[in-house]
């Protein structure tokens, strides 16, 4: 179970809307490398994670991740709360407005919808790792596109604060690949799937070749 | 940080504090995920919690907890929905409005 805290992970205090700003950030919110493919990627990896340890790190990131989605959601909020009609218009977000007003909806920067072909939980310990790896790349990618565009600082400071976060999750997703590495037979890591065939992951006491 | 200047932090100061404090406590909960043998780590980790445990209680005194449990008892009234969210920006109880 999951228990809400009140509060923001790293605070959010936006005191100038700015719609187009919030068309271009939206894309963390619902975007193909955003925090709700994330947090459903490390969430719904972690069941057949059969090591402990890791499926403890997914179950841990994927809550961050979550926490993560909040401060977007607030950041879009904050940059579109009390605007006109006209002034969404003019600032380019009058598609958005027509289907979802001023609400919160999980798309990209493009229009897409959130799509969970978006992320894999494809049951083999090392593909999903390294996808989680590279997933924390692509939203860094992301955050440094954004940052590129953001001018103003009460904008650009908890974008920052999350872009640091990619990092620090790519190190320990890293960690978790060598501490599965370990358990595998390393001339040849990739004999087994230590999440489905029986015995592996006991360095040479594979039986599934 | 001791208890003495905590009691004399403004809530915006201490709202401040208790986000330091629990970034310091994730940040540490994600590294010993990897690293379970460091004692070091873990001596930082139990000294954060501990003090995120005691700001997290002032916090609640002065505005309420973040966690509907945290507040129990209650009184006569359930007083959890009526403070701030935290996407309302601001700098006073909740999302820190008006400081």
């Amino acid at each position: 179970m999951w228990l809400y805290e009140k509060r923001l992970e790293y605070p959010v205090n936006i005191t100038q809307p700015n719609a187009k700003m919030a068309s271009f950030i939206i894309s963390q919110y619902g975007g193909p490398d955003g925090e709700m493919g994330a947090s459903m990627r490390y969430l719904s990896q972690r069941y057949s994670m059969e090591n402990r340890k890791v499926a403890g790190l997914l179950t841990d990131i994927g809550t961050e991740e979550l926490a993560h989605l909040e401060m977007v959601a607030t950041i879009v909020r904050q940059l579109t709360k009390g605007l006109s009609a006209k002034e969404l218009e003019d600032a380019g977000f009058a598609p958005y407005y027509i289907d979802h007003t001023a609400a919160v909806w999980p798309q990209a920067a493009g229009g897409i919808p959130f799509n969970a072909c978006e992320f894999q939980s494809k049951g083999d310990t090392i593909t999903d790792l390294f996808e989680d790896m590279a997933a924390e790349q692509k939203a860094r990618t992301t955050y440094d596109n954004i940052l590129r565009l953001v001018k103003d600082q009460e904008v650009a400071d908890p974008i920052r604060f999350l872009r640091e976060r990619e990092i620090v999750h790519f190190q320990r997703f890293g960690e978790g690949l060598r501490m599965i590495c370990d358990e595998l037979d390393s001339k040849n890591y990739y004999m087994c799937n230590a999440q489905f065939d029986k015995g592996c992951g006991n360095k040479g006491n594979c039986n599934c070749g | 940080m001791n208890t003495m200047t905590m009691n004399n932090m403004s809530v915006s100061q201490l709202n401040d504090w208790i986000g330091m404090l629990n970034f310091c406590a994730y940040d540490m909960l994600l590294y010993l995920d990897t690293h379970p043998d460091d004692a070091d780590g873990i001596a930082y980790f139990n000294q954060c919690v501990e003090m995120l445990r005691q700001a997290k209680q002032r916090y609640c005194a002065m505005c309420g907890c973040t966690i509907a449990y945290d507040g129990v008892p209650y009184d006569t009234y359930f007083t959890w929905t009526d403070y701030p969210l935290p996407w309302e920006g601001g700098k006073v109880c909740g999302c820190m409005k008006n400081a």
